[in-house]
C-alpha cells in the first residue's frame, strides 16, 4: 500500500488543495508539495528556451538565405523578439537565464539542428554569431 | 519580503517551495499553492484526451474503411488501449473523466477532426458512435 501521492496523483492533489484553503498545515504532505511546487517555474523557464530557439533559427535563416529575405520574414523575426519580452515582463526572474551562456548555447545549439533539418543549409556556424542582446535588439538583422 | 504570484510565477514558485521545505509555513500562500496542485490533474487529463480520439479514430477508419484492415491496424488499436489502461491503473480517478460526456464528446471531435478527410469519413455523425468503456473493451472491432 503506497501512498496517496503513489496511488493517484489527481485524487491527492485534490485533497491537498481544499487541506491548503481550509488551512489544515498539520494535515498536508509537504514534501510533495514542495516538489510539485518546483516544478512550476519549469515550464516557464521551457517556453523561453523553445523562443529563443525560434528566433536564433529565424536569424540563422534570415543571414543564410539572402534570397528569402522579405518583408514579412522580417516581421516575424521582430514578433518573436516581442513574445520574448512579454515573457520576460511577465517573468522577469527569467531574466538571468538570458545572460547564462551555457543556456543561451543550448538555445543557439537547438536552433542549429532545427535549422538543418528544415533547410539542409551546410555549414552553418557552431557557435552563435551574434550576441543575446544583438539578437534581442530591433534593428539587429545578420548580414 | 516574497514574490508576489501575479509578478513573478518562477521566482515565487522557488520561494514558496524554500517556506515549505523549511517549516515556515505561516509565509506560503496557501490559495495559490491551492490553485498550482489543482493544476497537476490537468497534464494527466490533456494527454489521456489526446490517445482517446487517437482510439476513437482508428476505431472509426476499422469500421468505415473494411478493405483496408490489417494486423497493423488492429496492433494500433490495442496498443492504445494497453496504453491507456496503464494510465487509468495509475492515476484511477481518471476513469471518472472516461465516464464525462463533456470528455467523449471533446475526443470525438478531436478523432473527427483526424479522420474526416479520409475514405469514406466524411459522414460520419457528431456525437460519438460508441461510449469510451465500449472503445476500451479488448475485443470490440466495430462492423
Amino acid at each position: 500500500m503506497g501512498t496517496l501521492y503513489e496511488d493517484d496523483v489527481i485524487a491527492w492533489a485534490e485533497q491537498q488543495a481544499a487541506l491548503l484553503r481550509a488551512g489544515r498545515w498539520e494535515l498536508l504532505d509537504i514534501d510533495n508539495i514542495a516538489e510539485e511546487i518546483e516544478d512550476v517555474g519549469k515550464s516557464e523557464k521551457r517556453e523561453l528556451q523553445s523562443r529563443l530557439t525560434v528566433l536564433f533559427s529565424h536569424l540563422l535563416k534570415w543571414k543564410f538565405q539572402q534570397t528569402r529575405r522579405t518583408n514579412s520574414w522580417r516581421k516575424t523575426i521582430r514578433t518573436q523578439r516581442a513574445e520574448i519580452k512579454k515573457d520576460i515582463k511577465k517573468c522577469p526572474s527569467l531574466k538571468t537565464l538570458m545572460s547564462d551562456p551555457a543556456w543561451v548555447e543550448t538555445a543557439y545549439h537547438r536552433a542549429v539542428v532545427d535549422t538543418y533539418a528544415q533547410t539542409l543549409l551546410p555549414a552553418l556556424p557552431i557557435d552563435a554569431p551574434w550576441s543575446v542582446a544583438e539578437a534581442m535588439s530591433d534593428e539587429f538583422f545578420p548580414e | 519580503m516574497s514574490t508576489a504570484y501575479e509578478d513573478d510565477v518562477a521566482e515565487w514558485a522557488k520561494e514558496q517551495a524554500f517556506w515549505l521545505r523549511s517549516g515556515q509555513l505561516s509565509l506560503a500562500d496557501s490559495l495559490h499553492l491551492a490553485e498550482e496542485i489543482e493544476g497537476i490533474g490537468t497534464g494527466a487529463i490533456i494527454e489521456l484526451a489526446h490517445r482517446c480520439s487517437s482510439l476513437l479514430a482508428h476505431l472509426a477508419r476499422w469500421q468505415r474503411q473494411g478493405g483496408n484492415r490489417c494486423e497493423l491496424w488492429r496492433q494500433l488499436i490495442d496498443l492504445q488501449r494497453q496504453r491507456i489502461r496503464r494510465m487509468l491503473k495509475r492515476v484511477p480517478s481518471l476513469n471518472s473523466v472516461l465516464e464525462d460526456p463533456e470528455f467523449l464528446q471533446d475526443v470525438w471531435l478531436d478523432a473527427l477532426i483526424k479522420v474526416i478527410g479520409e475514405n469514406a469519413c466524411y459522414d460520419l455523425p457528431e456525437t460519438s458512435l460508441w461510449t469510451l468503456t465500449q472503445a476500451l473493451a479488448e475485443d470490440f472491432f466495430p462492423e
